[in-house]
């Protein structure tokens, strides 16, 4: 019966494809496959907290980060990260007294800078 | 990897059972095992009927105020599955399956064509893999339009009231719940394009058996397969709409040459004398209105397209047949108000009217699409427009077959005569649509046009060089390549130039990753804006919240805010342009937005600027604002 081979090559041909879509779609869809980005973020963006996350999509592994109080710097530090990693840096503790201050964050992974900054003035 | 298997174990195998079955039980219970319908049109037409029943389960379902989720769709599929096998055995038994039909004949191919529509059948998919190798991920903005309202259904386990959108219609989503609730698979995958591309393969399919059917001709069948799944096997309305999510042009592309399908097998041979109003025509009309709900259900430019083109054709089938009118109407008469069209016709009127009616069924729906054309883009393509959407072989060939047909003495046929009126409907729908008092924008009904076109093009090219004669004819003979050889260097070209060039998925990762970032630190009484312009595959962002269908806010194309024909609001374009003016100010305090999303190369400026926003969340393509006072 040639159109139950026609049928049966259909079939075939639509389990490949779907195999093979699904298998680039997964690939593409993970952050890290053949990506070189990282992002930095509050860890709670409406209150009050400074705690921040890096999180490393990149080949870099080693993240610079200085804090400002408006063009004064108070605080740094450096974190190691690997691809696909995650970690969050605790400020509040050591900055003190922020009412009516700008505090900026800035991230550095040595080529690139990134910075989040909250706003407390008055 | 085990994962990765069962996600496709667990796909393929709710697409069997969604997709397939219901369909393959009706057509049993319609049938029972007679061979008026050969196994290839089976198994095509089960994928089309499935997709009609599960979306009346549904309806059923609604209507009955059932919780529409994974065990009440199987239970639906499965009750369907039973009753349809049951009235099978009980016909059997009764012997009541009296079809007289038996065409397995013309489905035999030889040796050489069936490796020729297996060669094409394999570039076909290939063509069309290739395609979606660069774009399977979800970025497309229809789709992820599409893709929240089926998510809707599967969280609210009920039919979407669409938030009163005319644009949407349930048909569309429906059958992309179903699998998500049976299969479990997740939106963000490559699911839905998939489901597209078995949609759009069946629809070139079904243009294969209607030209086989019709001209009971195979090699015009062969053709018809290459040219609408061979050659421009990317532009739209083929691959394009697939990994775009157009869904409602592709069903309907599957829909109109399968419900045209059956309308031809119920009337084909009705002005004849003694045409017998036998069960086949009965069967065949149940069919074609239970498809055209369908069509109607799913998408409404195509089921205006058909509401054209199937007016005209009864409209010139009479003219050409005016002196068996009296036998025509006495023969229809017969056939439709049979039981087993009329219910089927009454019980879909029940549904649309009263069970379940499509937003677009609307006094303002229906304005927007009637009337002189509002703009530029809906005033009619011009033939060099046709042309190039088409492709010039296509085009050429498609309107030479329409030519022969009109000038054959084949032209009273009724299957012939349906070809030629869907290509002239659409050719004057498209080009001319003041004449139809349509407002679509025109390259949209364009696209239509391949379809029965490229039947006709299969048509001219066998009529030129069919003849013995020709066969020997060495002239002959290289014209026919050089036709050939022309139409797949254009038809190969075109697909060629539309792959786009390879994606990392960067910038798509980046739009999830914030999105889901706002989702976990926001709620329902936070209201968020974010870009259309600059950030890819923002339209998804609203999969992540779930919180309406406007939701987050859209800062629109640019375009879109300086429209004469339609005054927009201006909130969203002021909010993220100037948010330190007086609008803006105005537009934030009125509309209650604190957070906005752009694209940082593009639009931070502006933010960086005042002292009432924080700069909460930085990647290479997004930031997000947090107005804090």
């Amino acid at each position: 019966m040639p159109s139950k081979r026609i049928i049966i090559f259909i079939i075939f041909l639509f389990v490949i494809s779907s195999a093979y879509l699904f298998f680039v779609d997964s690939r593409d869809s993970n952050p890290d496959f053949r990506k070189d980005w990282w992002i930095v973020y509050f860890t709670d963006p409406k209150n009050s907290s400074l705690d921040f996350v890096i999180e490393n999509h990149s080949d870099k592994n080693y993240f610079n980060y200085d804090i400002f109080d408006g063009n004064n710097r108070v605080s740094g530090g450096g974190v190691i990260i690997g691809k696909g990693e995650t970690k969050i840096i605790a400020l509040d503790e050591k900055l003190g007294q922020i009412e009516n201050k700008k505090i900026t964050i800035r991230v550095s992974d040595g080529l690139e800078l990134k910075e989040i900054y909250k706003n407390f003035k008055d | 990897m085990s994962q990765f298997i069962q996600n496709q174990i667990f796909f393929l195998s709710a697409l069997a059972f969604i997709m397939f079955l219901p369909g393959r039980f009706l057509l049993l219970s319609v049938f029972g095992k007679s061979r008026t319908l050969a196994t290839f049109e089976k198994f095509v037409f089960s994928f089309g009927l499935s997709i009609i029943s599960v979306d009346f389960i549904f309806f059923a379902y609604s209507g009955l105020k059932i919780a529409i989720n994974k065990l009440t769709i199987i239970s639906g599929i499965l009750a369907l599955i039973v009753a349809c096998f049951a009235i099978f055995k009980l016909r059997s038994a009764k012997n009541n399956f009296q079809y007289q039909e038996n065409d397995e004949g013309l489905f035999d191919f030889s040796k050489n064509q069936l490796r020729l529509i297996m060669l094409l059948l394999f570039l076909t998919f290939f063509i069309k893999a290739a395609y979606l190798n660069q774009t399977i991920s979800p970025g497309s903005t229809d789709m992820g339009h599409h893709m929240y309202w089926s998510k809707l259904m599967v969280e609210n386990q009920k039919l979407p009231d669409y938030e009163g959108l005319p644009d949407f219609i349930v048909g569309e989503q429906t059958m992309f719940s179903a699998i998500a609730m049976v299969s479990g698979l997740d939106f963000f995958s490559a699911f839905p394009p998939l489901v597209l591309l078995l949609v759009n393969i069946l629809s070139i399919l079904t243009v294969f058996i209607l030209a086989l059917r019709i001209f009971r001709e195979k090699d015009i069948a062969i053709f018809s397969l290459f040219f609408l799944g061979f050659l421009y096997a990317v532009s739209a309305p083929q691959t394009k709409f697939v990994s775009g999510g157009v869904i409602g042009n592709l069903i309907g592309n599957f829909f109109l040459p399968l419900a045209f399908y059956f309308y031809w097998r119920a009337f084909q041979f009705i002005s004849e004398k003694n045409h017998e109003t036998k069960q086949d025509s009965r069967a065949f009309l149940a069919l074609a209105v239970f498809t055209t709900f369908g069509l109607f259900y799913t998408h409404h430019l195509t089921a205006l397209v058909f509401l054209f083109v199937f007016s005209f054709f009864i409209l010139f089938f009479l003219a050409l047949n005016f002196r068996n009118a009296k036998v025509i109407f006495k023969n229809s008469f017969k056939i439709f108000f049979s039981p087993q069209v009329l219910p089927v016709f009454v019980l879909g009127l029940l549904f649309f009217f009263f069970i379940f009616t499509p937003n677009y069924v609307t006094s303002s729906a229906v304005n927007t699409a009637v009337g002189a054309p509002s703009k530029a883009t809906r005033a009619g393509l011009s033939i060099a427009n046709l042309r190039a959407t088409l492709g010039e072989a296509r085009f050429s060939l498609g309107f030479f077959g329409l030519l022969l047909i009109f000038l054959s003495q084949k032209r009273k046929n009724t299957g012939q005569l349906l070809i030629a009126t869907w290509a002239v409907i659409l050719f004057f729908l498209s080009t001319k649509p003041d004449l139809f008092f349509v407002n679509i924008p025109s390259n949209r009904i364009g696209n239509y046009l391949s379809y029965p076109l490229s039947i006709l093009g299969a048509y001219a090219i066998f009529y030129i060089f069919r003849s013995e004669s020709a066969a020997k004819n060495n002239l002959i003979k290289l014209g026919f390549l050089i036709v050939m050889g022309f139409a797949l260097i254009e038809g190969i070209t075109d697909s060629a130039k539309a792959i786009p060039a390879r994606n990392d998925y960067t910038e798509l990762v980046q739009t999830f990753k914030s999105s889901d970032y706002l989702a976990t630190h926001t709620t329902a009484a936070d209201q968020i804006l974010k870009d259309h312009n600059y950030i890819a595959g923002d339209s998804w962002m609203k999969l992540f919240f779930m919180r309406g269908y406007r939701y987050p806010q859209s800062r629109g194309y640019f375009k879109r805010y300086d429209d004469a024909t339609k005054p927009r609001e201006m909130c969203t374009l002021t909010m993220i342009s100037n948010p330190g003016g007086d609008e803006a100010t105005s537009c934030f305090s009125e509309t209650g937005t604190n957070f906005v999303m752009v694209n940082p190369r593009f639009d931070s400026g502006q933010f960086r600027k005042l002292d009432n926003f924080d700069q909460i969340y930085i990647s290479p393509e997004i930031a997000v604002y947090y107005k804090n006072k």
